[in-house]
């Protein structure tokens, strides 16, 4: 109550706005990964003369090279450097605007765009830019919002050391994101060393990636049984502004088709007689399928009956919890969240009588985490219905 | 029983804007010459700097005093560089991590940097009033701090409280309770006599957790007016909350007595283990400073009989210039010392109080032992003025320590300390004995 009064009493603080500004940089990207046309040497000698501030000789060289590339990124980026360093603001922000327009990945140019923006006093369209150029790259979206939560996490604690009641704080700790993969684009040898003002653009290849992803059929969520014809589930495709499909080739889209196709006795190519046996793994098998995308839908759905329902009695719950207790925990993290999402990719069956192995790689997110784990439900059947027996992580 | 929320949102964005404005109006002198106002509020055009790398340069920040380290914390602020002042705050709260004010601040610069502040935290119910306290007192740390004169516009300034300081006295301090600051000068004061003094240190303090005007033992409150380095206690023989150590006062003095002024052991002293500074307002009565500026006080030498001001406002005049009280004074003085010599007994008296009063006895008991020590032997030089002080709290009063070049006996005390009020408009004499 105290504080509120005193907060009022100053609200509308004459500089304040001094003080929330970023401290801006105007990056010349190195983007040196990205589609280059342009002769690096050639490069090189523009930057050399724009950091020796012969801006004039910079223009001239950079014409000479614009009449052999004239859609080249790279020299329309330093275009836009050259046109701000010798003041022609305007110029410059047109430049970069159209690279943006054209380019909308380059975080690069959003962030000078955001500089020459805020040059010019326009701070919102500066903070929009800014905001872009980091919105660019999802990885550093998660960075920014991870160090954001970490910075007001360490804020909390360092409350508590300044106000000397340390380890007295009730906290609620921040979930973070953890990325369940990364961006190959990002560990080619020509890419600088990791830091937030040089980001790598997706490249090219990213789309390539995507492709297949795109063209395989999607399994919807909420769909339920679909039988052993789509082996490989499109991972995460409608989520895919957090962390792009293209960006986890490791377990990436390629060699699923087959292997996954392989291991789901899905049609093989040359028709062996089917005896009873294998009619038999393979009812089993779609029945195992259908029982686990059951269990992720209720589990997505929050719905507690059915999720806990998909464990059996003899469900061994991890870190020899009582059933009990593990119950009430999962209660506990299931309901608190506002909204689940359980994807289940490349999913792999054994069975084995009337037991079964199900590997799969789980695509997780609720309200703010996503992750991506490799699962193994061991499962088994009980009259005609399969159940999860144990449930590892690895 | 419902949860307590602190909002921490509040209190702390405020500091930071709140002393963003005090560094500014404040310490503009202090500005590079270079500097330009960068963050007006008609700001309209941000500038850049062209990076072709990169920069990972992360020079050492580091600082002898935590308070520099927070005084380049706000002027990154008021840069506009926020990402230099989270960095100095982060090593701020490294270098010194009992500070507590510094970890305000790391924190408050933490928020304001995350996209989600912390607004609200719960606290337990018992340690609730503590917290509150506890932020209300950085709050006023950091406004004293932030707001204290800088130390080059006090150059050629004295505290008017001094009238003379002879060349034997090595230091002079002065505190300021209401800016929580020590001031602890060196005598530069050469043999013409001419007040000199160099500010050779200047540093944070705590009072009394009452404030000051100390009346009696346990009111928690500093004592007002001039007062004399006793001895030191060395930190090894103190508990943990005394630090690095202490030096004495001797409070109650003569005046006090009068009063009847009650309560002992008003001392400088250091801070525990756990504080790097404590609360403007803190202590039993004692006033406090951080460890390191102790151990340097302690370290010097000759600190012993250095005078001691403590006012709740300083009064600063230009050295050189004669306090006003003083040249009133002076006659007096001068006329006393000469007719001490001469042992003029009944001219002698008339510069006494009929309030003197000395060991219970009061002046007609008390004269024919003082008489005795003066008379029947003129003296072959006068008494030699150490320092005079004078304080106003209602009386004036003038303390006079001198030093008799007449004594040859070293078991004699060679000093002499005399109080003097103003009675009607005349100086009287109410106390004199050794220091």
């Amino acid at each position: 109550m105290l504080f509120d009064q005193k907060s009022l009493s100053l609200a509308g603080p004459k500089h304040s706005y001094s003080w929330v500004t970023l401290a801006l940089q105007l990056a010349l990207g190195l983007f040196g990964t990205v589609t280059v046309h342009a002769a690096p040497a050639q490069q090189d000698s523009i930057k050399q003369a724009i950091q020796s501030g012969q801006l004039d000789q910079a223009l001239k060289l950079l014409q000479q090279e614009r009449m052999n590339a004239p859609k080249d990124v790279q020299l329309r980026f330093l275009e836009g450097v050259i046109q701000a360093q010798q003041g022609q603001t305007d110029k410059a922000i047109d430049t970069f605007k159209k690279l943006t327009e054209s380019n909308p990945d380059l975080s690069e140019a959003y962030n000078n765009l955001g500089v020459l923006y805020a040059a010019k006093g326009k701070l919102e369209e500066s903070r929009a830019s800014l905001e872009k150029a980091l919105q660019t790259h999802p990885s550093y979206a998660a960075a920014h919002r991870n160090l954001s939560d970490v910075q007001s996490q360490l804020a909390k604690q360092t409350y508590a050391k300044a106000l000397q009641v340390d380890g007295k704080i009730k906290n609620n700790t921040p979930q973070l994101t953890l990325l369940g993969s990364m961006d190959t684009s990002k560990r080619s040898p020509a890419t600088p060393p990791a830091s937030m003002s040089t980001p790598n653009p997706p490249a090219p290849v990213v789309t390539v990636a995507t492709a297949p992803a795109a063209e395989a059929p999607k399994v919807a969520r909420d769909t339920a049984p679909v039988p052993a014809q789509n082996p490989a589930k499109p991972s995460t495709s409608d989520s895919a502004v957090e962390t792009p499909v293209a960006s986890k080739p490791a377990v990436a889209p390629t060699p699923n088709p087959t292997s996954a196709s392989a291991v789901s006795a899905s049609p093989k190519p040359e028709p062996k007689k089917e005896d009873a046996a294998q009619k038999q793994t393979k009812a089993d098998h779609a029945d195992v399928r259908s029982a686990i995308t059951a269990w992720a839908k209720a589990w997505s759905q929050k719905d507690m009956n059915r999720y806990l329902a998909a464990y059996g009695s003899s469900f061994t719950p991890p870190e020899k919890m009582s059933r009990a207790k593990w119950e009430s925990d999962r209660r506990v993290r299931i309901v608190s969240k506002k909204t689940i999402s359980v994807d289940v990719n490349n999913l792999k069956i054994e069975v084995t009588g009337n037991k079964a192995t199900a590997h799969f790689q789980q695509v997780y997110e609720s309200d703010n985490f996503k992750g991506n784990s490799h699962k193994t439900l061991e499962m088994v059947k009980l009259g005609d219905r399969w159940f999860i027996a144990r449930e590892t992580v690895n | 029983m419902s949860p307590w929320h602190l909002r921490w949102a509040a209190p702390t964005l405020l500091v930071t804007v709140f002393f963003v404005t005090v560094w500014w109006l404040s310490d503009r002198e202090n500005l590079p010459i270079n500097f330009k106002p960068t963050f007006q509020t008609s700001s309209e055009h941000m500038r850049w700097k062209l990076e072709f790398e990169p920069s990972d340069a992360a020079p050492v920040i580091m600082a002898k005093d935590p308070e520099t380290l927070v005084r380049q914390v706000y002027q990154h602020l008021g840069e506009g560089d926020r990402t230099q002042a989270l960095t100095t705050a982060r090593a701020l709260v490294a270098q010194f991590p009992t500070f507590q004010l510094g970890q305000l601040l790391y924190a408050d610069l933490l928020n304001i940097s995350s996209k989600q502040p912390a607004e609200i935290v719960e606290l337990d119910e018992d340690i609730k009033p503590t917290a509150l306290r506890r932020m209300e007192e950085l709050l006023l740390e950091a406004k004293r701090r932030m707001s204290r004169p800088a130390p080059q516009a006090l150059q050629g300034q004295v505290p008017a409280a001094v009238a003379v300081l002879s060349a034997h006295q090595p230091y002079l301090a002065a505190v300021d309770a209401s800016k929580s600051r020590l001031y602890w000068f060196a005598n530069r004061t050469g043999a013409d006599g001419k007040l000199q003094l160099e500010l050779i240190k200047e540093t944070y303090v705590s009072v009394g957790i009452n404030g000051v005007g100390k009346v009696k033992e346990g009111d928690g409150k500093t004592p007002l007016g001039v007062y004399f380095i006793q001895k030191n206690l060395p930190g090894s023989t103190l508990p943990d909350l005394f630090g690095a150590g202490a030096l004495t006062l001797n409070f109650p003095n003569a005046v006090d007595a009068m009063r009847n002024k009650t309560g002992s052991g008003i001392w400088l002293h250091g801070t525990p283990t756990a504080q790097y500074s404590r609360a403007p307002e803190a202590t039993d009565g004692c006033v406090v400073l951080a460890n390191a500026e102790m151990e340097q006080l302690l370290n010097l030498p000759g600190w012993r009989m250095t005078p001691v001001v403590i006012a709740d406002k300083l009064d600063w005049i230009q050295a050189g210039q004669i306090p006003e009280a003083y040249a009133h004074f002076r006659p007096t003085l001068d006329r006393w010392i000469s007719e001490r010599q001469n042992a003029d007994a009944d001219q002698l008296k008339t510069h006494y109080s009929t309030r003197f009063e000395r060991d219970a006895l009061d002046l007609e008991h008390w004269w024919p032992r003082l008489i005795q020590g003066v008379a029947g032997q003129r003296k072959a030089k006068p008494l030699e003025l150490v320092s005079v002080l004078h304080w106003n709290d209602g009386e004036d009063t003038m303390v006079v320590t001198m030093s008799d070049p007449n004594v040859k006996d070293k078991r004699q005390p060679v000093f002499l300390r005399t109080y003097w009020q103003k009675e009607a408009g005349q100086w009287k004499l109410v106390f004199e004995g050794p220091t």
